[in-house]
């Protein structure tokens, strides 16, 4: 049996990926009127509710930062930005299928590359929230060498989470449409359960050990202890988010390559 | 490299329907021995080998299995069971408008539709003017895609993907895009990629282009090969069997609707359209002689020389022909009128004819209608070719 869908055989894969890319970023801001400012404004908004609503409506004492308001605003910043971007990305991965029908039904291409694309695309808003909270740290004297050097790893682990998971929910989404609404809404309750704009500490034992094993919790984790504490991020924690990502990104492939011969029916 | 573009053995493709309503049904309790899912079986175990450089043409009824045989070999589609081997780059027209962006222009178009297709950036830098320019949109270029009719798209998207210098093209029904000119240029652009030695497979209910186009045509039936050959030899098979099928379908359709309405005494019988042969038929090839017989029944009392008036209306309504024989002769009693109307030259539609016979006041005398349908158009004739027609009675 031949490989399906191994693709157009004049051009490399790389060269594919950089062209839907660039098309999937055009199509994100090419409609709208401030185009590139809601990346910027989207994680200031976020973050400038979840603040003001901790520090001002309910005045609660600030124990993960023991520090002023501004202080407390570069922690939530921190964890909330590979939040947005891991939400951001899964969301448009398990709609790449549907929103690029066309090519799913009627062009010889790596499907694979779609839901990748929407994944890279939305690193844009990562590398938006990444510089503010460098600028800020610096301004504010934070030290983040040499802690920061272990970035790309964990941008790395981040990856390769989103990739898995957004392989599977690009040909979850073909059979099921309603994960388009339901991943939103999810996420909307993730966002509250993992601890973001509140320390780990904060919660009750039992619990404790519960949001430990969110992967995504050790990258938010990972994140904040960088960007936030100057220091590494947890290697027993960060390595458990690794190992939870290959497996993910190992089962997402296999059900991506199971699923994907249906898509071209059902899209 | 081997001589063989594409080797096919026991292609078979499943598709399962799930009927959702049927489903929530049944979880509610309801609708009990009701099938939630159908398998419908697109491909049934297709052998076949094509050659390096071969053009074959796919033809079959709707829904034979010619679309899913192209989206399978293109590797669109996994097939439920058999093998595929595929050598070389393909590509696909499938639906002909694909991948284009409306909020670029017709020319960023060109660069990103083209790499979808497998261009290369330099292949691009070359081509892009190239494609433009056969695609014929002009100034339109710079504009949005939004702003174009759905024929300049097509044209713009045919020109972009026929671009691309394939060594197997599989093309779904894409011979007939844009306005008249644009459909001879591309003709062209297919004999001119045939030429060049590209395999190519075409699906089209166009028989005429596939017997210009192809040198061996596949005929699909049910999901299997029905016969494969000589594209003139198949495509009359096949051209054969879809008459007499169409046929049978109109006789089921029409039965009954040929009738009769007697006045006066007088009555035509029953009128009936024959062919060259004499045979009743309800399904005429344009230029095939096309005969009109009625049965009439005269009292002794009608008039002397009632005029026979012959209508021809077309199924939305238009009458294309009033057609007056003066003073028809046509003996008392029982008799058959044969109305020889030639080698039809109708446009491809279905009409009714209804003959009349009216005195001299006007009055009718009698009428019956015969429905009767023209196929394979290749121009729209005017009904005044029949002027003159032969109108003759003989008793039975």
């Amino acid at each position: 049996m031949s490989a399906i869908r191994s693709g157009p055989a004049g051009v490399s894969r790389g060269f594919l990926l950089l062209t839907q890319v660039r098309h999937e970023a055009q199509l994100k801001y090419i409609g709208s009127v401030a185009g590139l400012y809601w990346t910027i404004l989207n994680p200031i908004i976020q973050v400038g509710a979840y603040v003001f609503v901790v520090t001002v409506v309910f005045d609660a004492p600030l124990t993960a930062t023991e520090g002023g308001r501004l202080d407390y605003a570069v922690f939530v910043l921190a964890g909330m930005s590979t939040w947005l971007a891991m939400q951001d990305g899964l969301i448009s991965s398990a709609g790449s299928f549907v929103r690029h029908s066309e090519i799913v039904r009627n062009v010889v291409f790596p499907l694979e590359l779609l839901p990748i694309a929407a994944v890279i695309v939305s690193l844009l808003s990562l590398a938006v929230s990444l510089t503010a909270l460098v600028v800020i740290d610096i301004a504010g004297g934070r030290d983040l060498v040499p802690s920061v050097l272990s970035f790309p790893l964990v941008l790395a682990v981040q990856l390769v989470f989103t990739i898995g998971v957004g392989l599977a929910l690009a040909v979850m989404t073909t059979f099921v449409r309603d994960l388009l609404y339901l991943l939103p809404v999810l996420f909307q309750v993730l966002t509250l359960f993992t601890p973001i704009f509140y320390s780990i500490d904060a919660l009750p034992g039992s619990l404790q050990t519960i949001a430990r094993l969110n992967p995504i919790y050790q990258l938010v984790d990972s994140y904040q202890r960088i960007f936030f504490e100057g220091t590494w991020p947890s290697w027993g924690g960060l390595a458990y988010a690794a190992i939870v990502s290959v497996a993910l990104f190992v089962a997402g492939r296999a059900m991506f390559r199971a699923l994907k011969g249906y898509a071209e029916a059902l899209v | 490299m081997s001589s063989t573009a594409l080797h096919a053995q026991g292609l078979t493709k499943e598709y399962r329907v799930v009927d959702v309503v049927r489903l929530l049904e049944r979880l509610r309790g309801r609708g009990r021995g009701s099938p939630v899912r159908t398998r419908i079986r697109a491909l049934d175990g297709i052998d076949l080998r094509i050659e390096r450089g071969e053009v074959v043409g796919l033809v079959g009824s709707n829904g034979a299995g010619k679309s899913t045989l192209l989206r399978v070999l293109a590797g669109l589609s996994s097939p439920t069971d058999g093998a595929l081997e595929v050598n070389g780059r393909v590509t696909a027209i499938l639906e002909i408008t694909t991948g284009l962006v409306p909020e670029h222009t017709g020319r960023d178009n060109v660069r990103y539709v083209g790499r979808l297709y497998g261009m290369s950036a330099r292949e691009l830098a070359e081509k892009q003017e190239a494609i433009l320019d056969f695609s014929g949109l002009g100034a339109f270029a710079d504009l949005p895609v939004r702003a174009y009719s759905a024929g300049m798209k097509a044209r713009l998207a045919f020109s972009i993907v026929t671009s691309v210098d394939p060594d197997i093209l599989l093309i779904d029904e894409a011979l007939s895009v844009g306005d008249a000119g644009f459909a001879l240029q591309s003709r062209q652009r297919m004999h001119e990629l045939c030429a060049h030695g590209a395999t190519v497979v075409v699906v089209s209910h166009n028989l005429a282009a596939i017997r210009e186009l192809c040198n061996r045509v596949l005929w699909l039936e049910a999901g299997r090969v029905a016969r494969d050959g000589d594209p003139a030899e198949v495509t009359e098979a096949y051209r054969a069997v879809a008459h007499e099928r169409a046929q049978e379908e109109l006789r089921r359709r029409f039965a009954g609707r040929d009738r009769a309405a007697a006045a006066h005494g007088s009555v035509v019988r029953a009128l009936r359209a024959v062919d060259a042969g004499g045979i009743p038929s309800h399904l005429f090839r344009l230029e095939e002689p096309l005969v009109l017989e009625a049965d009439l029944e005269l009292s002794e009392r009608a008039p002397e020389g009632l005029d026979g008036v012959l209508e021809l209306v077309r199924f939305d309504g238009v009458r294309v022909a009033r057609l007056v024989e003066p003073r028809l002769a046509a003996p008392g009693g029982r008799s058959t009128l044969r109305i020889d109307l030639g080698p039809v030259r109708l446009g491809r539609f279905t009409y009714e004819a209804r003959l009349a016979l009216v005195d001299g006041g006007g009055r009718e005398h009698g009428s019956a209608r015969a429905v009767f349908a023209v196929e394979d158009h290749a121009h729209s004739y005017n009904a005044s070719y029949y002027q003159p027609l032969v109108w003759r009675a003989e008793g039975t």
